[in-house]
C-alpha cells in the first residue's frame, strides 16, 4: 500500500531534518504528543460516533434508504447503462451509492465489492477496467456525502460556535466534485483504450 | 429554524420507524456499538498519523513542506495551513481526520481554513485506499483513466470547497 511509503517518507524526512536543524532532543516528545493527541481525539469522537450509527442504524432498519435508491434509480440507469440491464447489479451499485450518501460506510464497502465484481463478470471476467467499472469507483471516490457526520462532531468537539454551518459549502462541493468526476471519466475514457494487461 | 429542525427530524424518523415496526431500542444499542467500535478501530491510524505530522513539525520538515506547497496551494485558493491535510487526504481518512483536528487546535475550529479543510473533508474521498480496495479485491490490473479522473474530480472539490466556504 502506498501509505507505507508516505509514511515512511514523513518519518525518514522529519528525522533528518532534526538532526540538520539540531531538534533531535525534541523527536520523542513530539511523537509522545502524537500519541497522546490521538487517544483524547478518540475519546471525544467515541460520543458522536456512538449517537450517530445509533441514529443510522434506525434509518437503515426503517428503510429510509429505499426511499433515496428509488430517487436515484434514474441517474443510475443513465451512468450504468450496462450494469443496469442486469437487476442484481443495478441493486448493488444502487445499494453502495445511497450508503454513502446517508456515511453508512460499513453497508456501503461490502455493496460497492459486490458491484464491482458483477461489473467484471458483464465484462467478460476481463482483468482491465471496463468505463462503468471506471465511472463507479470516480463516482464512489468524489464521494456525494449528504451529512459528513464526524466532521461535524469533530468541530462540535473542537468548541465551534456553529458546527453546523458547513453543510452547505460542503454538499455544494460535493456536488461540484461529483459533477466534475463524471465529466472527466467520460472525457478521459477515449484516451485510456482497454488493452489487455501483460 | 434551528429551533424546529432537530425535533422535527427525531418526529419524523421515529413515526417512520415505528410504522415499519422497528423495534428501535434494540437497533439503537447495535448501532452505538457499531459506532464506538469503529471510533476505536480508527485510533492506531490516527496515532500512526498523529506521531508523523507532530513529528515533522517539531523538526521543521513541515515548514520546509508548506514552502514548498506554497504555490500550488495557492494556485487552488486554498490557505497554507492546509498544506499536511491536503497531502494526507487521498492516501487515508484517519490520517486526514487527525491532521484536520491539528487544523482546529491551532487554528480554531471556526477560522477559515478550519472551514475549508472541514467541506474538503467532506467532500472529497480517500481516492487511493479506494482504488486498491475495489480493484485490488477484484484483482483488476489496468485501472485506465480512474485515477486521472479522480484527482480532476478532488481538485474541483477543494477549490469548490476553498470557493463556497469564502462566499457563504
Amino acid at each position: 500500500m502506498c501509505l507505507n511509503i508516505v509514511w515512511a517518507v514523513m518519518i525518514l524526512f522529519s528525522a533528518v531534518c532534526a538532526v540538520v536543524l539540531g531538534r533531535g532532543a525534541l523527536v520523542l516528545d513530539a511523537a509522545m504528543q502524537g500519541a497522546d493527541g490521538a487517544v483524547t481525539l478518540v475519546l471525544s469522537l467515541c460520543a458522536m460516533f456512538a449517537l450517530w450509527s445509533g441514529i443510522m442504524k434506525v434509518v437503515e432498519a426503517a428503510g429510509q434508504q429505499d426511499v433515496l435508491s428509488r430517487l436515484l434509480l434514474p441517474v443510475v440507469s443513465r451512468l450504468f447503462p450496462q450494469a443496469s440491464r442486469s437487476q442484481q447489479c443495478r441493486n448493488a451499485v444502487t445499494a453502495n451509492l445511497t450508503a454513502n450518501m446517508l456515511g453508512l460506510g460499513n453497508a456501503a464497502t461490502p455493496a460497492g465489492l459486490k458491484a464491482v465484481g458483477l461489473m467484471k463478470e458483464l465484462n467478460g471476467d476481463s482483468l482491465v477496467a471496463s468505463d462503468e467499472m471506471c465511472m463507479f469507483l470516480v463516482v464512489n471516490m468524489s464521494s456525494i456525502q449528504l451529512l459528513p457526520a464526524s466532521v461535524i462532531s469533530l468541530r462540535a468537539a473542537a468548541g465551534s460556535a456553529n458546527p453546523v454551518d458547513i453543510l452547505l459549502p460542503a454538499f455544494l462541493a460535493t456536488l461540484v466534485s461529483t459533477l466534475f468526476g463524471v465529466a472527466a471519466a467520460r472525457l478521459l475514457a477515449p484516451l485510456f483504450p482497454p488493452k489487455k494487461p501483460l | 429554524m434551528s429551533n424546529y429542525t432537530a425535533p422535527l427530524l427525531a418526529i419524523l424518523l421515529t413515526g417512520y420507524a415505528l410504522l415499519r415496526g422497528v423495534r428501535m431500542y434494540d437497533v439503537f444499542v447495535q448501532g452505538a456499538l457499531e459506532g464506538l467500535h469503529t471510533a476505536f478501530g480508527i485510533l492506531p491510524y490516527l496515532l500512526t498519523a498523529l506521531v508523523a505530522v507532530e513529528l515533522m513539525k517539531v523538526s521543521g520538515a513541515m515548514d520546509i513542506l508548506t514552502a514548498v506547497m506554497r504555490r500550488p496551494m495557492q494556485l487552488l485558493g486554498l490557505p497554507a495551513e492546509l498544506t499536511p491535510f491536503t497531502v494526507l487526504r487521498p492516501f487515508s481518512g484517519s490520517a486526514a481526520l487527525a491532521a484536520l483536528q491539528d487544523i482546529y487546535v491551532t487554528q480554531g475550529p471556526d477560522s477559515l481554513a478550519a472551514r475549508i479543510a472541514s467541506a474538503i473533508m467532506g467532500s472529497t474521498e480517500t481516492i487511493f485506499y479506494t482504488l486498491s480496495l475495489y480493484f485490488g479485491a477484484h484483482r483488476i490490473q489496468k485501472s485506465r483513466h480512474t485515477l486521472p479522473a479522480a484527482l480532476v474530480s478532488m481538485l474541483a472539490g477543494m477549490i469548490a470547497a476553498s470557493l463556497f466556504c469564502r462566499i457563504l
